[in-house]
Protein backbone atom coordinates (compact mmCIF):
# COMPACT_ATOMS: atom_id res chain seq x y z
CA UNK A 1 0.00 0.00 0.00
CA UNK A 2 1.39 3.45 -0.90
CA UNK A 3 1.85 6.38 2.19
CA UNK A 4 -1.28 8.30 0.68
CA UNK A 5 -3.37 5.00 0.31
CA UNK A 6 -2.47 3.59 3.94
CA UNK A 7 -3.12 7.17 5.67
CA UNK A 8 -6.24 7.46 4.18
CA UNK A 9 -7.30 4.04 5.07
CA UNK A 10 -5.84 4.81 8.48
CA UNK A 11 -7.69 7.59 8.69
CA UNK A 12 -11.49 5.70 7.70
CA UNK A 13 -10.74 2.92 9.70
CA UNK A 14 -10.00 5.02 12.90
CA UNK A 15 -13.23 6.65 12.58
CA UNK A 16 -15.68 4.33 11.19
CA UNK A 17 -18.03 4.25 13.88
CA UNK A 18 -18.86 7.58 13.79
CA UNK A 19 -18.97 7.75 9.78
CA UNK A 20 -21.68 4.77 10.52
CA UNK A 21 -23.61 6.83 12.80
CA UNK A 22 -23.46 9.78 11.35
CA UNK A 23 -25.10 7.78 8.44
CA UNK A 24 -27.47 6.62 9.93
CA UNK A 25 -28.50 9.43 11.60
CA UNK A 26 -29.17 11.12 8.41
CA UNK A 27 -31.28 8.39 6.73
CA UNK A 28 -33.46 7.80 10.09
CA UNK A 29 -33.98 11.59 10.05
CA UNK A 30 -35.52 11.57 5.77
CA UNK A 31 -37.09 8.27 6.76
CA UNK A 32 -38.54 10.01 9.83
CA UNK A 33 -39.65 13.35 7.89
CA UNK A 34 -41.03 11.55 4.54
CA UNK A 35 -43.21 9.36 6.74
CA UNK A 36 -44.69 12.30 8.22
CA UNK A 37 -45.10 13.94 4.69
CA UNK A 38 -48.37 11.93 3.93
CA UNK A 39 -50.53 13.52 5.96
CA UNK A 40 -49.17 17.21 5.57
CA UNK A 41 -50.06 16.34 1.79
CA UNK A 42 -53.39 15.39 2.89
CA UNK A 43 -54.33 18.66 4.65
CA UNK A 44 -52.69 20.95 2.42
CA UNK A 45 -55.44 23.74 2.53
CA UNK A 46 -54.76 23.80 6.13
CA UNK A 47 -51.02 24.39 6.19
CA UNK A 48 -51.47 26.88 3.39
CA UNK A 49 -53.78 28.72 5.56
CA UNK A 50 -51.55 28.49 8.52
CA UNK A 51 -48.28 29.90 6.67
CA UNK A 52 -50.76 32.76 5.27
CA UNK A 53 -51.20 34.08 8.87
CA UNK A 54 -47.68 34.63 9.09
CA UNK A 55 -45.99 37.25 8.21
CA UNK A 56 -44.04 36.91 4.25
CA UNK A 57 -40.50 37.54 6.43
CA UNK A 58 -41.48 35.32 8.85
CA UNK A 59 -42.52 32.57 5.84
CA UNK A 60 -39.30 33.32 4.12
CA UNK A 61 -37.18 33.27 7.28
CA UNK A 62 -38.38 29.90 8.45
CA UNK A 63 -38.91 29.11 4.89
CA UNK A 64 -42.40 27.59 4.94
CA UNK A 65 -43.56 29.36 2.08
CA UNK A 66 -45.66 26.30 0.32
CA UNK A 67 -44.71 24.02 2.96
CA UNK A 68 -47.27 21.67 2.04
CA UNK A 69 -46.09 20.72 -1.12
CA UNK A 70 -43.40 18.23 -1.97
CA UNK A 71 -40.23 20.59 -2.40
CA UNK A 72 -42.01 22.80 0.24
CA UNK A 73 -42.27 20.23 3.13
CA UNK A 74 -38.53 19.22 2.02
CA UNK A 75 -37.17 22.72 1.83
CA UNK A 76 -38.43 23.17 5.28
CA UNK A 77 -38.16 19.99 7.09
CA UNK A 78 -34.68 18.71 5.85
CA UNK A 79 -33.09 21.42 3.66
CA UNK A 80 -33.42 24.58 5.74
CA UNK A 81 -31.47 23.81 9.07
CA UNK A 82 -31.88 19.78 10.19
CA UNK A 83 -29.32 18.21 7.53
CA UNK A 84 -27.26 21.33 6.69
CA UNK A 85 -26.06 21.69 10.50
CA UNK A 86 -25.50 18.21 10.25
CA UNK A 87 -23.43 18.26 7.45
CA UNK A 88 -21.62 21.39 9.42
CA UNK A 89 -21.27 18.93 12.24
CA UNK A 90 -19.64 16.84 10.24
CA UNK A 91 -17.23 18.68 7.95
CA UNK A 92 -16.24 20.33 11.64
CA UNK A 93 -15.69 17.57 13.99
CA UNK A 94 -13.50 15.98 10.84
CA UNK A 95 -10.96 18.90 10.13
CA UNK A 96 -11.02 19.90 14.21
CA UNK A 97 -8.86 16.64 14.40
CA UNK A 98 -7.35 16.68 10.65
CA UNK A 99 -3.90 18.93 12.59
CA UNK A 100 -4.55 17.67 16.30
CA UNK A 101 -5.97 14.44 16.69
CA UNK A 102 -2.23 13.24 16.77
CA UNK A 103 -0.76 15.70 18.98
CA UNK A 104 -3.23 14.99 21.72
CA UNK A 105 -3.04 11.50 21.44
CA UNK A 106 0.54 11.58 21.89
CA UNK A 107 1.16 9.82 18.57
CA UNK A 108 2.30 12.90 16.82
CA UNK A 109 5.93 12.48 16.94
CA UNK A 110 6.07 9.27 15.29
CA UNK A 111 4.14 10.35 12.67
CA UNK A 112 5.51 13.46 11.54
CA UNK A 113 9.12 12.15 11.70
CA UNK A 114 8.47 9.86 8.70
CA UNK A 115 9.79 10.90 5.41
CA UNK A 116 6.67 12.93 4.28
CA UNK A 117 5.52 16.51 4.48
CA UNK A 118 3.18 17.30 7.11
CA UNK A 119 0.99 18.58 3.64
CA UNK A 120 0.56 15.59 2.76
CA UNK A 121 -0.51 14.31 6.30
CA UNK A 122 -3.03 17.14 6.07
CA UNK A 123 -3.89 16.64 2.53
CA UNK A 124 -4.32 13.16 3.56
CA UNK A 125 -6.70 13.51 6.29
CA UNK A 126 -8.89 16.12 4.24
CA UNK A 127 -8.83 14.10 1.73
CA UNK A 128 -10.72 11.42 4.17
CA UNK A 129 -12.71 14.10 5.64
CA UNK A 130 -14.16 14.85 2.58
CA UNK A 131 -14.39 11.45 1.44
CA UNK A 132 -16.78 11.15 4.62
CA UNK A 133 -18.97 14.08 3.55
CA UNK A 134 -19.53 12.88 -0.03
CA UNK A 135 -20.36 9.66 1.55
CA UNK A 136 -23.43 11.86 3.54
CA UNK A 137 -24.44 13.13 0.68
CA UNK A 138 -24.69 10.62 -1.00
CA UNK A 139 -26.54 8.22 1.39
CA UNK A 140 -28.74 11.39 2.15
CA UNK A 141 -29.21 11.59 -1.73
CA UNK A 142 -30.15 7.72 -1.77
CA UNK A 143 -32.46 7.71 0.66
CA UNK A 144 -34.45 10.62 -0.60
CA UNK A 145 -34.49 9.10 -3.91
CA UNK A 146 -36.03 6.12 -2.70
CA UNK A 147 -38.44 7.44 0.14
CA UNK A 148 -39.88 9.78 -2.52
CA UNK A 149 -40.47 7.15 -4.50
CA UNK A 150 -42.23 5.11 -2.89
CA UNK A 151 -44.14 8.09 -1.82
CA UNK A 152 -44.89 8.58 -5.89
CA UNK A 153 -43.39 12.61 -5.14
CA UNK A 154 -42.57 14.47 -8.78
CA UNK A 155 -39.61 16.43 -7.45
CA UNK A 156 -36.85 15.66 -10.46
CA UNK A 157 -33.99 12.64 -9.12
CA UNK A 158 -31.23 15.49 -10.06
CA UNK A 159 -32.55 18.35 -8.20
CA UNK A 160 -32.22 15.29 -5.41
CA UNK A 161 -28.91 14.74 -5.78
CA UNK A 162 -28.53 18.52 -6.42
CA UNK A 163 -29.66 19.72 -3.05
CA UNK A 164 -27.96 17.14 -0.97
CA UNK A 165 -24.84 18.15 -2.56
CA UNK A 166 -25.27 21.60 -1.64
CA UNK A 167 -25.22 20.70 1.78
CA UNK A 168 -22.23 18.47 1.03
CA UNK A 169 -20.81 21.24 -0.04
CA UNK A 170 -21.58 23.44 3.10
CA UNK A 171 -20.05 20.78 4.65
CA UNK A 172 -16.85 20.66 2.98
CA UNK A 173 -16.51 24.70 4.04
CA UNK A 174 -16.87 23.80 7.56
CA UNK A 175 -14.27 20.87 7.43
CA UNK A 176 -11.85 23.55 5.65
CA UNK A 177 -12.64 26.37 8.39
CA UNK A 178 -12.33 23.88 10.91
CA UNK A 179 -9.00 22.66 9.65
CA UNK A 180 -7.19 26.07 9.19
CA UNK A 181 -8.00 26.91 13.38
CA UNK A 182 -6.54 23.37 14.26
CA UNK A 183 -3.45 23.94 12.00
CA UNK A 184 -2.83 27.34 13.69
CA UNK A 185 -3.79 26.03 17.31
CA UNK A 186 -2.70 22.49 17.08
CA UNK A 187 -6.13 22.38 19.70
CA UNK A 188 -9.19 20.60 18.93
CA UNK A 189 -11.12 21.65 21.12
CA UNK A 190 -9.82 25.28 20.16
CA UNK A 191 -10.93 24.82 16.60
CA UNK A 192 -13.93 22.91 17.48
CA UNK A 193 -15.11 25.70 19.88
CA UNK A 194 -14.28 28.60 17.29
CA UNK A 195 -15.81 26.78 14.34
CA UNK A 196 -18.92 26.21 16.42
CA UNK A 197 -19.25 29.64 16.99
CA UNK A 198 -18.47 30.76 13.84
CA UNK A 199 -21.37 28.52 12.25
CA UNK A 200 -23.89 29.31 14.50
CA UNK A 201 -23.24 33.39 13.58
CA UNK A 202 -23.05 32.22 10.16
CA UNK A 203 -26.53 30.68 10.45
CA UNK A 204 -28.05 33.57 12.43
CA UNK A 205 -26.94 35.95 10.24
CA UNK A 206 -28.42 33.74 7.26
CA UNK A 207 -31.79 32.90 9.08
CA UNK A 208 -32.54 36.79 9.71
CA UNK A 209 -30.73 38.07 6.67
CA UNK A 210 -34.53 39.14 5.45
CA UNK A 211 -35.47 40.70 8.93
CA UNK A 212 -31.93 42.42 9.46
CA UNK A 213 -30.52 44.71 7.06
CA UNK A 214 -26.65 44.22 8.08
CA UNK A 215 -26.91 40.52 7.71
CA UNK A 216 -28.18 40.74 4.04
CA UNK A 217 -25.35 43.13 3.53
CA UNK A 218 -23.08 40.62 4.20
CA UNK A 219 -25.20 37.65 3.16
CA UNK A 220 -22.74 37.41 -0.18
CA UNK A 221 -19.93 35.83 2.16
CA UNK A 222 -21.95 33.96 3.87
CA UNK A 223 -21.10 30.23 3.20
CA UNK A 224 -24.67 28.96 3.95
CA UNK A 225 -25.85 31.62 1.31
CA UNK A 226 -23.68 29.90 -1.26
CA UNK A 227 -24.88 26.69 -0.48
CA UNK A 228 -28.20 25.85 0.67
CA UNK A 229 -29.38 29.47 0.42
CA UNK A 230 -29.52 29.13 -3.34
CA UNK A 231 -32.67 26.67 -3.13
CA UNK A 232 -31.38 24.14 -4.51
CA UNK A 233 -33.90 21.52 -4.33
CA UNK A 234 -36.47 23.62 -6.67
CA UNK A 235 -33.95 25.90 -8.44
CA UNK A 236 -31.26 23.32 -8.81
CA UNK A 237 -27.37 23.97 -8.08
CA UNK A 238 -25.70 27.67 -8.97
CA UNK A 239 -22.76 27.11 -10.79
CA UNK A 240 -21.59 30.53 -9.71
CA UNK A 241 -21.95 30.33 -5.91
CA UNK A 242 -20.58 26.61 -6.12
CA UNK A 243 -17.44 27.81 -8.00
CA UNK A 244 -17.16 30.41 -4.54
CA UNK A 245 -17.36 27.97 -2.03
CA UNK A 246 -14.94 25.75 -3.91
CA UNK A 247 -12.39 28.38 -4.45
CA UNK A 248 -12.82 29.36 -0.73
CA UNK A 249 -12.38 25.83 0.90
CA UNK A 250 -9.49 25.62 -1.57
CA UNK A 251 -7.97 28.83 -0.16
CA UNK A 252 -8.41 27.57 3.66
CA UNK A 253 -7.27 24.61 2.68
CA UNK A 254 -3.81 25.84 1.06
CA UNK A 255 -3.41 28.33 4.03
CA UNK A 256 -4.15 25.27 6.83
CA UNK A 257 -0.99 23.40 4.94
CA UNK A 258 1.14 26.16 4.92
CA UNK A 259 0.69 27.12 8.55
CA UNK A 260 0.76 23.62 10.02
CA UNK A 261 4.33 22.62 8.01
CA UNK A 262 5.68 26.03 10.13
CA UNK A 263 3.65 25.56 13.72
CA UNK A 264 5.75 23.71 16.31
CA UNK A 265 4.42 19.72 16.60
CA UNK A 266 3.64 19.78 20.76
CA UNK A 267 5.13 16.86 22.44
CA UNK B 1 31.06 13.24 3.45
CA UNK B 2 29.08 15.45 5.31
CA UNK B 3 28.57 14.70 9.35
CA UNK B 4 25.65 12.92 10.34
CA UNK B 5 25.08 16.19 12.76
CA UNK B 6 26.30 19.56 12.93
CA UNK B 7 24.71 22.15 14.32
CA UNK B 8 25.87 26.04 14.81
CA UNK B 9 24.64 28.61 17.94
CA UNK B 10 21.21 26.47 17.50
CA UNK B 11 18.82 28.00 19.71
CA UNK B 12 14.91 27.67 20.65
CA UNK B 13 12.89 30.04 22.65
CA UNK B 14 9.32 30.19 23.49
CA UNK B 15 8.65 34.03 23.91
CA UNK B 16 10.74 34.43 27.08
CA UNK B 17 11.37 31.23 28.21
CA UNK B 18 14.60 29.50 26.53
CA UNK B 19 14.45 26.14 25.43
CA UNK B 20 18.10 25.97 23.81
CA UNK B 21 21.16 28.62 23.22
CA UNK B 22 24.10 28.31 20.70
CA UNK B 23 24.43 25.36 20.94
CA UNK B 24 27.41 23.95 18.49
CA UNK B 25 28.58 20.35 18.28
CA UNK B 26 29.11 17.84 15.50
CA UNK B 27 28.41 14.16 15.24
CA UNK B 28 31.52 12.45 13.47
CA UNK B 29 30.14 9.39 11.73
CA UNK B 30 30.05 5.97 13.03
CA UNK B 31 29.45 7.29 16.80
CA UNK B 32 27.58 6.73 19.23
CA UNK B 33 26.64 10.22 21.47
CA UNK B 34 25.14 10.08 24.51
CA UNK B 35 23.20 13.61 25.82
CA UNK B 36 23.29 13.71 29.17
CA UNK B 37 21.27 16.63 31.05
CA UNK B 38 19.08 17.14 34.14
CA UNK B 39 15.43 17.47 33.44
CA UNK B 40 14.19 20.52 31.66
CA UNK B 41 17.93 20.99 30.28
CA UNK B 42 17.06 20.73 26.52
CA UNK B 43 17.87 17.36 25.57
CA UNK B 44 14.30 16.89 24.24
CA UNK B 45 14.12 20.19 22.39
CA UNK B 46 17.26 19.26 20.97
CA UNK B 47 16.43 15.90 19.81
CA UNK B 48 13.01 17.35 18.55
CA UNK B 49 14.38 20.39 16.30
CA UNK B 50 16.98 18.18 14.37
CA UNK B 51 13.70 15.87 13.72
CA UNK B 52 12.01 19.27 12.30
CA UNK B 53 9.09 18.65 14.42
CA UNK B 54 9.88 22.20 16.06
CA UNK B 55 11.08 24.96 14.26
CA UNK B 56 15.21 26.48 14.98
CA UNK B 57 14.83 30.19 16.45
CA UNK B 58 17.85 30.50 15.60
CA UNK B 59 21.39 29.19 13.82
CA UNK B 60 21.27 26.35 11.92
CA UNK B 61 21.23 22.55 11.97
CA UNK B 62 22.16 19.83 9.07
CA UNK B 63 21.70 16.39 8.84
CA UNK B 64 24.03 14.71 6.63
CA UNK B 65 25.03 17.84 4.88
CA UNK B 66 20.96 18.39 4.37
CA UNK B 67 19.28 21.38 6.69
CA UNK B 68 16.78 20.86 9.06
CA UNK B 69 13.86 22.56 8.86
CA UNK B 70 9.95 21.67 9.42
CA UNK B 71 9.04 21.23 5.69
CA UNK B 72 11.93 18.95 4.74
CA UNK B 73 11.01 15.50 4.72
CA UNK B 74 13.69 14.18 2.78
CA UNK B 75 16.59 14.58 5.36
CA UNK B 76 14.32 11.71 7.85
CA UNK B 77 14.20 8.79 5.12
CA UNK B 78 17.51 7.55 6.98
CA UNK B 79 16.86 8.62 10.36
CA UNK B 80 15.89 5.86 13.05
CA UNK B 81 13.66 8.39 15.80
CA UNK B 82 12.27 7.20 18.82
CA UNK B 83 10.62 10.25 21.51
CA UNK B 84 11.14 10.81 24.72
CA UNK B 85 7.50 9.70 25.68
CA UNK B 86 6.45 6.62 22.39
CA UNK B 87 2.83 5.73 21.76
CA UNK B 88 1.39 4.34 19.03
CA UNK B 89 -1.90 3.58 18.12
CA UNK B 90 -3.62 1.67 21.12
CA UNK B 91 -6.21 0.11 18.49
CA UNK B 92 -3.50 -1.59 16.13
CA UNK B 93 -1.46 -4.39 16.43
CA UNK B 94 1.92 -4.33 16.63
CA UNK B 95 2.21 -5.52 13.14
CA UNK B 96 -0.01 -3.55 11.77
CA UNK B 97 1.28 -0.50 13.32
CA UNK B 98 4.52 -1.25 11.79
CA UNK B 99 3.33 -2.46 8.50
CA UNK B 100 1.71 1.38 8.40
CA UNK B 101 4.98 3.09 9.62
CA UNK B 102 6.47 0.87 6.45
CA UNK B 103 3.83 2.29 4.38
CA UNK B 104 4.81 5.57 5.17
CA UNK B 105 8.29 5.10 4.77
CA UNK B 106 7.64 3.51 1.39
CA UNK B 107 9.18 0.25 1.54
CA UNK B 108 8.77 -3.14 2.88
CA UNK B 109 10.73 -4.31 5.95
CA UNK B 110 8.76 -7.16 6.95
CA UNK B 111 12.30 -9.43 7.35
CA UNK B 112 13.68 -6.60 9.76
CA UNK B 113 10.61 -6.62 12.03
CA UNK B 114 10.31 -10.02 12.12
CA UNK B 115 13.66 -10.35 13.34
CA UNK B 116 13.62 -6.97 15.81
CA UNK B 117 10.64 -8.90 17.26
CA UNK B 118 12.20 -12.09 18.12
CA UNK B 119 15.25 -10.21 19.58
CA UNK B 120 12.69 -8.04 22.21
CA UNK B 121 10.19 -11.03 22.22
CA UNK B 122 7.56 -8.78 20.99
CA UNK B 123 4.35 -10.72 19.64
CA UNK B 124 3.34 -8.91 16.70
CA UNK B 125 -0.28 -10.51 16.78
CA UNK B 126 -0.75 -8.49 20.08
CA UNK B 127 -2.84 -5.35 20.28
CA UNK B 128 -1.17 -2.52 21.09
CA UNK B 129 -3.57 -1.34 23.88
CA UNK B 130 -3.29 -4.64 25.48
CA UNK B 131 0.50 -4.15 26.45
CA UNK B 132 2.35 -2.69 29.13
CA UNK B 133 4.70 0.13 29.22
CA UNK B 134 8.05 -1.70 28.98
CA UNK B 135 6.29 -3.66 25.54
CA UNK B 136 4.72 -0.30 24.49
CA UNK B 137 8.56 1.03 24.37
CA UNK B 138 10.01 -2.09 22.47
CA UNK B 139 7.39 -1.22 19.61
CA UNK B 140 9.00 1.88 19.80
CA UNK B 141 12.38 0.45 19.61
CA UNK B 142 11.64 -1.79 16.38
CA UNK B 143 10.25 0.98 14.94
CA UNK B 144 13.39 3.37 15.23
CA UNK B 145 15.83 0.29 13.91
CA UNK B 146 13.43 -1.80 11.24
CA UNK B 147 14.59 0.76 8.37
CA UNK B 148 17.97 -0.23 8.84
CA UNK B 149 18.44 3.77 9.46
CA UNK B 150 22.37 5.51 9.07
CA UNK B 151 21.13 7.69 12.33
CA UNK B 152 19.47 6.98 14.99
CA UNK B 153 17.94 9.83 17.64
CA UNK B 154 16.69 8.29 20.98
CA UNK B 155 15.17 10.10 23.41
CA UNK B 156 15.57 7.68 26.60
CA UNK B 157 15.33 4.59 24.83
CA UNK B 158 16.00 2.12 27.50
CA UNK B 159 12.86 3.58 29.50
CA UNK B 160 10.99 1.34 30.93
CA UNK B 161 12.72 -1.81 29.85
CA UNK B 162 13.58 -4.59 31.81
CA UNK B 163 17.84 -5.56 32.36
CA UNK B 164 17.91 -8.11 30.16
CA UNK B 165 15.98 -5.75 27.18
CA UNK B 166 18.23 -2.99 28.17
CA UNK B 167 21.52 -4.89 27.37
CA UNK B 168 19.74 -6.49 24.35
CA UNK B 169 19.18 -2.82 23.06
CA UNK B 170 23.08 -1.50 23.92
CA UNK B 171 24.00 -5.22 21.46
CA UNK B 172 21.76 -4.34 19.13
CA UNK B 173 22.92 -0.56 18.55
CA UNK B 174 26.30 -1.31 19.65
CA UNK B 175 26.20 -3.91 16.35
CA UNK B 176 24.28 -1.37 13.72
CA UNK B 177 26.92 1.52 14.72
CA UNK B 178 29.79 -1.33 14.07
CA UNK B 179 27.80 -1.53 10.49
CA UNK B 180 28.49 2.59 9.78
CA UNK B 181 25.58 4.06 11.47
CA UNK B 182 25.72 6.95 13.86
CA UNK B 183 23.88 7.16 17.49
CA UNK B 184 23.07 10.56 19.27
CA UNK B 185 20.68 9.58 22.75
CA UNK B 186 20.06 10.75 25.51
CA UNK B 187 19.86 9.01 28.74
CA UNK B 188 19.26 9.19 32.44
CA UNK B 189 21.53 6.44 33.28
CA UNK B 190 25.03 7.41 33.42
CA UNK B 191 25.89 3.43 33.42
CA UNK B 192 24.39 3.07 30.21
CA UNK B 193 25.69 5.99 28.17
CA UNK B 194 29.00 4.51 29.72
CA UNK B 195 28.75 1.31 28.53
CA UNK B 196 27.51 2.06 24.57
CA UNK B 197 28.58 6.06 23.77
CA UNK B 198 32.05 7.04 22.97
CA UNK B 199 31.36 10.96 23.23
CA UNK B 200 29.30 12.30 26.12
CA UNK B 201 27.15 15.90 25.78
CA UNK B 202 26.12 17.45 28.43
CA UNK B 203 23.06 20.11 28.42
CA UNK B 204 22.54 22.57 31.43
CA UNK B 205 19.62 25.36 31.16
CA UNK B 206 19.88 24.69 27.42
CA UNK B 207 22.91 25.69 27.28
CA UNK B 208 25.90 22.90 26.12
CA UNK B 209 28.49 22.62 28.86
CA UNK B 210 30.52 19.94 27.43
CA UNK B 211 31.42 17.77 25.11
CA UNK B 212 34.08 14.91 25.97
CA UNK B 213 35.06 11.38 25.59
CA UNK B 214 33.80 8.87 28.27
CA UNK B 215 37.33 8.40 29.79
CA UNK B 216 37.76 12.10 29.85
CA UNK B 217 34.22 12.71 31.64
CA UNK B 218 35.39 10.16 34.03
CA UNK B 219 38.55 11.71 34.88
CA UNK B 220 36.75 14.87 35.67
CA UNK B 221 34.35 13.34 37.70
CA UNK B 222 34.17 13.47 41.38
CA UNK B 223 33.59 10.21 43.17
CA UNK B 224 33.85 8.34 46.09
CA UNK B 225 36.16 4.97 47.18
CA UNK B 226 36.29 3.42 50.84
CA UNK B 227 39.70 1.84 51.66
CA UNK B 228 39.87 -0.83 54.18
CA UNK B 229 42.86 -1.80 56.66
CA UNK B 230 43.95 -3.74 59.10
CA UNK B 231 44.58 -0.55 61.29
CA UNK B 232 43.90 3.40 60.80
CA UNK B 233 45.38 4.62 58.16
CA UNK B 234 48.12 8.08 57.98
CA UNK B 235 44.85 10.07 57.25
CA UNK B 236 47.73 13.22 56.34
CA UNK B 237 49.44 11.26 53.26
CA UNK B 238 46.04 10.80 51.40
CA UNK B 239 44.91 13.98 52.33
CA UNK B 240 48.03 15.82 50.45
CA UNK B 241 47.78 13.30 47.59
CA UNK B 242 47.07 14.77 44.30
CA UNK B 243 43.05 14.52 43.15
CA UNK B 244 41.89 14.14 46.46
CA UNK B 245 39.05 16.13 48.09
CA UNK B 246 38.28 14.57 51.31
CA UNK B 247 39.30 12.17 53.40
CA UNK B 248 37.53 10.82 56.50
CA UNK B 249 38.40 7.76 58.80
CA UNK B 250 36.05 5.86 60.51
CA UNK B 251 37.56 2.46 62.35
CA UNK B 252 39.85 1.01 60.11
CA UNK B 253 37.86 2.50 56.97
CA UNK B 254 39.49 5.62 54.57
CA UNK B 255 36.27 7.43 52.87
CA UNK B 256 37.95 9.75 50.21
CA UNK B 257 36.33 11.69 47.28
CA UNK B 258 38.61 12.29 44.59
CA UNK B 259 38.44 13.71 41.45
CA UNK B 260 40.45 12.31 38.36
CA UNK B 261 43.10 10.02 38.65
CA UNK B 262 43.31 7.03 41.60
CA UNK B 263 47.07 5.65 40.54
CA UNK B 264 48.67 7.24 43.02
CA UNK B 265 46.04 6.53 45.91
CA UNK B 266 45.83 2.92 44.93
CA UNK B 267 49.69 2.91 44.87
CA UNK B 268 49.32 4.85 48.44
CA UNK B 269 46.88 2.31 49.93
CA UNK B 270 48.95 -0.46 48.86
CA UNK B 271 51.85 0.84 50.77
CA UNK B 272 49.90 1.34 53.49
CA UNK B 273 48.36 -2.47 53.45
CA UNK B 274 45.27 -1.84 52.24
CA UNK B 275 42.70 -4.99 52.31
CA UNK B 276 40.03 -3.80 49.85
CA UNK B 277 38.99 -0.94 47.60
CA UNK B 278 35.16 -0.22 47.07
CA UNK B 279 35.01 2.53 43.98
CA UNK B 280 31.52 4.48 43.90
CA UNK B 281 29.94 4.94 40.21
CA UNK B 282 29.69 8.45 39.81
CA UNK B 283 26.12 9.33 39.62
CA UNK B 284 24.53 11.96 37.37
CA UNK B 285 24.63 14.18 39.75
CA UNK B 286 28.27 13.64 40.59
CA UNK B 287 28.72 14.26 36.93
CA UNK B 288 26.96 17.69 36.84
CA UNK B 289 28.16 18.50 39.85
CA UNK B 290 31.86 18.12 38.59
CA UNK B 291 31.15 19.43 34.92
CA UNK B 292 29.18 22.99 36.05
CA UNK B 293 32.23 23.44 38.79
CA UNK B 294 34.59 23.84 36.23
CA UNK B 295 32.53 25.62 33.21
CA UNK B 296 32.62 29.10 33.09
CA UNK B 297 29.52 30.48 34.52
CA UNK B 298 28.49 32.59 30.98
CA UNK B 299 28.11 28.68 29.68
CA UNK B 300 31.61 29.19 27.38
CA UNK B 301 33.33 25.65 26.80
Amino acid sequence: MNALTSLVAKSWYDHRRGTIGWMVGIVGLVILQLSVYPSIRDSATDWSNLAETLPEVFREMLRVNDYASETGYLSAELFSFTIPLIFVGIGMTWGARNATEEEADGTADILYSMPIRRRSLLLADTLSGLAVVLTQTAAFSVSLIIGSRILDMSIPLVRLVQAPLACGLLGAVFLAIANVIGAVSGKKSVSLGVTTFGAIALFVAYSLAPLVHFFDVILPYNPFRWTIGTTPLTEGLDIGQMLLCLTASGLLLASSTWLFERRDIAS
Amino acid sequence: MPSPIDTYRLSKSYGRHIGLQDVTFEVPGGSIVGLLGPNGSGKTTLMRMLMGLISITSGRATLFGRPVTTVDPEVRRTIGYLPGTFKAYDNLTVSRYLRYLSDLRRGDFTRNITALCERFSLDPSKSIGSLSKGTKQKIGLVQAFMHEPSLLILDEPTSGLDPLMQREFETLLTEVVGDGATALLSSHVMSEIERTACTIAVLDKGRLVSVATVDEVKRHVLHSIDIDFHTPPDLGTFRNLAGVRSAEVSGTTLHLTVFGEETEIIREASRQGATGIRTHEPTLDDLFESLLARTPSDGQR
